[in-house]
């Protein structure tokens, strides 16, 4: 009998949930709630009305979906006029209200989503053309922040030796993917350099450096932002970056040395880093150099590729850079410019 | 959480947001895995849609106890409430009936999840703007049923039972009735913890925004709780407009405060 009474009363519950949860998510909006609610029993003068509670919840769904977009692209937002990011949010929460079931994934499609509106909304708002490839850069840190990572790809200073010794690694160049520089080069290649050092057969310099057409577009950035030609491809370019790792200059006085040059990037991208909260580690560098020397010039997507690399990687430990480490490098991008 | 980090700042214990750690081989739990070594853990969900009339989601409870074991929790809490149902998600906590039926639907819930994870679980009361129509009992009657029907354990919010009497009545001293009322239906042995939070007044009631300073009508039903239902763990949330950490240890000194001076005051007039 009780149980009968249960199966009822689960059948006549599972409906009128189903309409207060369309009131809450749908993206037209329910002007009256199911029957099956109401704002209050008592008669209390003044009190909640069921129109005020709809929107209660109604406003703390769409509040939550806002702030976890804002959450996950802090540069961009920042970087845009705060009109213009209002209208794609809400054009973002129209289509994809309640659809998904983990929160923080809501902001999955957005990058795309705002790469499809590009066409009609950079005349209105001067948006930059590669906003699109800021977004996905932006969520591909938030997985990376968040995801899944496994031990047993770290690239250790043994794997490290066999790879030096290789020969094959010499003035070898690597096009990199611009969503690289989130990984903080200038610390993660300190920590590289000093495990090398510290090899038995010591590779006594960690190089990056740029091409010249690089330099060229770091110190022209507006043409890139105005530019009418092939923009995908000219990102690409500007920001992709040349790694080689050598033992040149071996033992002479002042050889070891660890040259970046990660600064034709841009500005928005510097923001990236900025705004990261974490500092990614050797081991992350590590296996991302490992990915990258196994897979040579295999890059293509920018979020793509940095989960893909993240989301393999490991971190135990943090490591911290002073701030005198760090600045130097800092101030030879500057000077470069 | 990073301030707590680095003025290894000695908490009596504390509460993990489950769902913001179900990975556990991820950067952000690396980060806060310092802190959750400092002190013992209870484990607080949103996830688990104990009220909703759909079957309970296998996966994630395997990635809360997952998260339980590698923390080794005392207490996983959720609350009696739905979230989402058939795909659609509202990522809030929404009202169920106070009803038998759904006393004996979610105690059976619960008590399968009690038994998955393996410790000792417990259901929180929600604050809510509506009601349900089929409700026939109290909020208090509810809450010592399923406690009673499924031996978990309730966890007491007793800013979310004010919030409640102000949305129903919109009138701070009967707010404060309706809150002690709830208290009296339960029973020392069913409450295992209690919540307390800040909410915002407004014109019709309040919100629990738990994103400001304690009310006193809080720490007064917070002080009623104990003397009623005998000295619980005590957790003070913030989670909206979170003060520099200064502040929210000045805000758990208060809390302490008014309990030590409640009981002088007991003692007294015993």
């Amino acid at each position: 009998m009780a149980e009968s009474s249960v199966k009822m009363f689960v059948n006549e519950e599972r409906q009128a949930q189903k309409r207060l949860l369309n009131a809450i998510v749908s993206s037209e909006y329910v002007h009256r709630l199911s029957s099956d609610w109401c704002s209050s029993k008592t008669l209390a003068p003044k009190r909640i009305c069921e129109f005020e509670a709809r929107g209660v919840y109604r406003n703390n769904y769409q509040g939550a979906l806002r702030r976890s977009l804002l959450h996950s692209f802090p540069v961009a937002s920042r970087h845009m006029p705060a009109e213009a990011f209002g209208v794609l949010v809400n054009e973002y929460l129209v289509c994809s209200l309640g659809n998904k079931a983990n929160i923080d994934f809501f902001p999955s499609d957005f990058a795309s989503f705002v790469a499809s509106k590009m066409a009609c909304m950079e005349n209105s708002w001067g948006l930059p053309t590669y906003l699109g490839d800021l977004l996905r850069l932006e969520w591909a840190v938030d997985c990376a922040t968040r995801g899944a990572i496994q031990a047993e790809r770290r690239l250790t200073p043994k794997k490290l030796q066999r790879l030096s010794v290789s020969g094959g690694i010499l003035n070898a160049r690597f096009s990199f993917n611009k969503s690289l520089q989130i990984l903080k080069l200038p610390e993660g290649l300190i920590e590289l350099w000093r495990i090398m050092k510290s090899l038995s057969q010591p590779v006594d310099s960690v190089l990056l450096s740029r091409s010249p057409r690089q330099v060229l577009h770091s110190l022209y950035p507006d043409d890139y932002v105005h530019e009418g030609g092939p923009v995908a491809h000219e990102l690409e370019q500007y920001c992709s970056i040349q790694i080689a790792i050598g033992d040149s200059g071996k033992g002479a006085p002042g050889s070891e040395r660890l040259a970046l040059s990660i600064d034709p990037v841009h500005p928005l991208l510097y923001s990236v880093l900025d705004s990261l909260p974490h500092r990614f580690s050797l081991e992350q560098l590590s296996v991302l150099c490992e990915d990258v020397l196994t897979n040579s010039e295999a890059v293509t997507d920018a979020g793509e590729f940095l989960v893909s690399v993240l989301s393999q990687t490991a971190e135990q430990k943090y490591f911290c850079v002073d701030a005198d480490e760090i600045e130097p490098f800092r101030r030879n991008t500057s000077s470069d410019r | 959480m990073d301030e707590l980090i680095e003025r290894d700042i000695q908490l009596p214990w504390m509460e993990v947001l489950a769902d913001n750690f179900l990975c556990v081989d991820n950067l952000h739990f690396y980060r806060a895995e310092p802190l959750f070594a400092s002190c013992p853990l209870s484990l607080h969900c949103i996830g688990m849609n104990l009220g909703a009339m759909e079957p309970l989601d296998e996966s994630y409870l395997q990635s809360v106890k997952q998260l339980a074991d590698r923390l080794d929790v005392q207490q996983i809490s959720d609350h009696a409430c739905f979230h989402s149902l058939e795909g659609a998600h509202s990522h809030d906590l929404l009202p169920v009936a106070y009803h038998p039926d759904n006393i004996r639907y979610i105690a059976e819930r619960a008590d399968c999840v009690q038994t998955f994870l393996g410790r000792p679980f417990c259901v929180e009361n929600i604050s809510t703007y509506l009601f349900h129509r089929q409700s026939i009992l109290s909020e208090g009657q509810f809450l010592a049923g399923l406690a009673e029907l499924s031996g978990c354990g309730i966890l007491l919010d007793v800013n979310n039972l004010y919030v409640n009497g102000l949305n129903a009545h919109n009138d701070e001293d009967a707010a404060l009735d309706y809150a002690l009322q709830q208290i009296a239906e339960l029973k020392s042995e069913q409450v295992w913890q209690i919540h307390i939070a800040g909410h915002q007044r407004t014109r019709w009631g309040a919100i629990d925004h738990h994103g400001a300073a304690l009310h006193k009508d809080v720490l007064y039903l917070l002080a009623e709780a104990i003397r009623l239902l005998g000295k619980k763990p005590v957790l003070l949330e913030w989670d909206n407009n979170i003060p520099p950490l200064r502040r929210v240890l000045e805000e758990l000194n208060t809390v302490e405060q008014t309990l030590t001076d409640f009981a002088c005051l007991q003692g007294e007039a015993l």
